[in-house]
């Protein structure tokens, strides 16, 4: 079993939007048989934080393009998106580009 | 997990990535049924493995263990294949793998020490770094009771030059040889530092070579560290400015500010190379407040700041100065359906009128490569040649005398990067969708292009690139550019499309700038009053 982990999520560049306007999160993943990543946080945020418009924030299982992603400030294109495994207290950031010019 | 992959040897699998991946096969050379692990497995052959023949690692290191519940003699692997049982072991006590999972890396310092005897005591010796293939070299006899790792993830082997039994040892105490798994406290030679092929294994900089990498570039897949990045940024769009030749020295210039992030990076990139450059540029920055509540205000604030940030000199040009109408007044009559329309005439004239009253010699706009490749693909949806012809174009020249010249320097600037680059840099702006058009957005073209984008990153380019070599056919039919009749602007017909909106609004007859109703225009102009049947026509408001 993996111990539950504290994470950091925030949201800026207009997703924050879709949260009620909220940009930061401190959550705790629960424990659960295997390690978190990125794809089932996407499932956890879906489920837990987001407030309107899912289409808005994911697309299939992943986000929904022009929606950045950054794991402890580093893009998650560098990182193994959705594979990357979560660890405790890091801090994951979704930057919306498609808001405003 | 039982997959069938075919050929899983031929999934790239790219440096940094987070994925622990093994594959095994129940045959050896990679023959027979196959299965995928990317996480622990406590009992293969509950998950359905009969017998573990090979072993291909795509991204490791992984253990694998003699007996379930990772039990037993130990096997370490790393990245890389294992055709055949004596590839991973040669103890030759026995050939099965009944558990497996993977092994943490996050330490890229290594620190072990190793006692004689059970409960860290007796002669110990400690190693740091480095791989030992031998214990004698350090004049240290072959007993290891009990490990300390201080850091880093170390295998120790029973014999000289990592042969016999493997033990893993990962951070944290083992007291006596029975907590690393062996039967004998015999440890002849050590391993330092598995190396990971993945997680937190950060990716240098391409370029530097030194500091981290924090993005990878849409535009060159290039993996770049912050600093590298800023500047590659800031050289790409002096060169950009260079090649076209934008601006001479002395011009005043006005950069069309919104508060967002688009118009917030260019005012920072403008500012940093004029000086960096001597470009000898008078900047400024011109802003339009077109009268929203809780939106315009707000962005407006933004802009005052980064008045502040940059020390260049704002001007605000408003809606209601220049028509008369704040956007919340024009909304209030005509709803929420047409009302972008009249934004986007009335702002492409407020830039200008404030442009001409600050005697500025250029406008730019923070328009950019996502930006014109949208337009691009939009001009071609509705089958628009002039404006396809003219949207690539990096700057206008002035087309009248009411008309300031423009130009995009961000015309090649990805959005990711832009917006990574205000991210980065802590600039300050403002993201909140108009309240008017809180699907303004979410076109189809949008929409489109950054699903393009996220298959084939140089789509954005591509398009750009199309559309920049187009040519129209000589005799297709392009409006003829004239001037309006009332306020001077530039305009195919009688009166621009402003004056019309204007026109409509002062009437109260919102339908007037909508749809075509050219031959209407000569009687604006003169005057005319317009027949019931015409009136009746262009009040309702339910458009
Ligand atoms: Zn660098
Ligand atoms: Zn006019």
């Amino acid at each position: 079993m993996a111990a539950p982990i504290a994470i950091h999520l925030e949201f800026g560049g207009g997703a924050e939007l879709l949260f009620n306007g909220v940009k930061e999160h401190h959550v705790t993943l629960p424990s659960q048989s295997e390690p978190w990543d990125l794809k089932q946080l996407l499932v956890w945020i879906q489920r837990n934080l987001l407030k309107e418009r899912p289409e808005l924030f994911v697309q299939g299982e992943s986000v929904r393009p022009g929606i950045l992603v950054l794991i402890n400030d580093a893009d998650w294109e560098l990182m193994g998106e959705l594979d990357y495994q979560l660890q405790d207290q890091d801090n994951i950031v979704f930057i919306s580009t498609l808001h405003g010019g | 997990m039982a997959t069938d992959h075919q050929n899983p040897a031929s999934k790239q699998q790219q440096p940094g990535t987070s994925a622990f991946k093994l594959v095994i096969y129940e045959q050896e050379n990679f023959q027979g049924r196959c299965h995928e692990l990317t996480g622990p497995s406590n009992n293969l052959q509950e998950a359905g493995v009969e017998k573990v023949g090979s072993i291909l690692v795509l991204c490791g290191p992984w253990v694998g263990y003699e007996q379930a519940s990772c039990k037993g003699e130990q096997y370490v692997f790393e990245k890389g294949e294992y055709p055949r049982w004596d590839s991973w072991t040669n103890s030759r006590r026995s050939d099965t793998i009944v558990a497996f999972r993977p092994i943490k890396v996050d330490s890229q310092e290594h620190k072990i020490v190793l006692y004689e005897n059970p409960s860290f005591a007796g002669k110990k010796i400690e190693i740091i770094d480095d791989d030992v293939p031998s214990f004698h070299a350090h004049g240290y006899q072959e007993k290891v009771s009990s490990v300390r790792v201080q850091s880093g993830t170390w295998v120790g082997y029973q014999y000289p030059g990592y042969r016999g039994y493997q033990y893993l040892f990962e951070k944290g105490e083992y007291k006596d040889s029975s907590e690393f798994g062996a039967q004998i406290p015999q440890i002849q030679s050590f391993r330092a530092g598995l190396v990971g092929d993945f997680v937190n294994m950060p990716i240098l900089c391409s370029s530097c070579a030194e500091k981290r990498a924090m993005l990878k570039r849409p535009k060159t897949g290039h993996s770049l560290c912050k600093e590298c990045f800023f500047w590659a940024f800031e050289e790409e769009v002096h060169r950009t400015i260079l090649a076209a030749n934008l601006f001479q020295p002395g011009e005043i210039v006005g950069i069309a500010a919104s508060g967002g992030k688009d118009s917030t990076v260019l005012a920072h990139v403008m500012k940093l190379l004029n000086d960096r450059y001597n470009y000898g540029l008078e900047l400024m920055l011109l802003s339009v407040d077109e009268g929203i509540t809780g939106y315009r205000d707000d962005s407006l604030e933004t802009v005052k700041r980064n008045q502040q940030q940059y020390e260049l000199p704002l001007m605000i040009v408003s809606y209601e100065e220049l028509y008369g109408w704040t956007m919340d007044a024009i909304v209030k009559q005509v709803g929420l359906k047409n009302n972008c329309t009249f934004c986007g005439v009335f702002r492409r004239q407020a830039l200008d009128r404030g442009a001409i009253m600050l005697k500025v010699d250029k406008i730019c706009t923070g328009h950019n490569a996502d930006d014109v490749a949208e337009t691009v693909l939009m001009n071609v949806m509705r089958g628009d040649i002039a404006r396809l012809r003219r949207c690539t174009a990096i700057s206008t020249v002035s087309e009248g005398d009411g008309v300031v010249p423009r130009c995009k320097p961000l015309k090649y600037a990805y959005e990711k990067e832009i917006v990574l680059y205000a991210y980065f840099k802590k600039l300050d702006y403002f993201s909140t969708e108009c309240i008017y058009s809180p699907n303004a957005y979410r076109g189809h073209a949008r929409t489109f292009l950054k699903d393009l984008e996220s298959v084939r990153p140089s789509s954005i380019m591509d398009i750009i690139h199309s559309g920049e070599n187009l040519s129209v056919r000589d005799g297709v039919k392009m409006p003829v550019q004239g001037t309006c009749g009332r306020c001077g602007y530039i305009s195919s017909q009688a009166l621009c499309k402003a004056c019309v909106l204007l026109e409509g609004l002062n009437r109260g007859l919102p339908r007037l700038g909508i749809g075509k109703h050219h031959r209407l225009h000569e009687k604006l102009l003169s005057q005319q009053p317009l027949t019931e049947k015409e009136e009746r026509k262009l009040k309702s408001v339910d458009f």
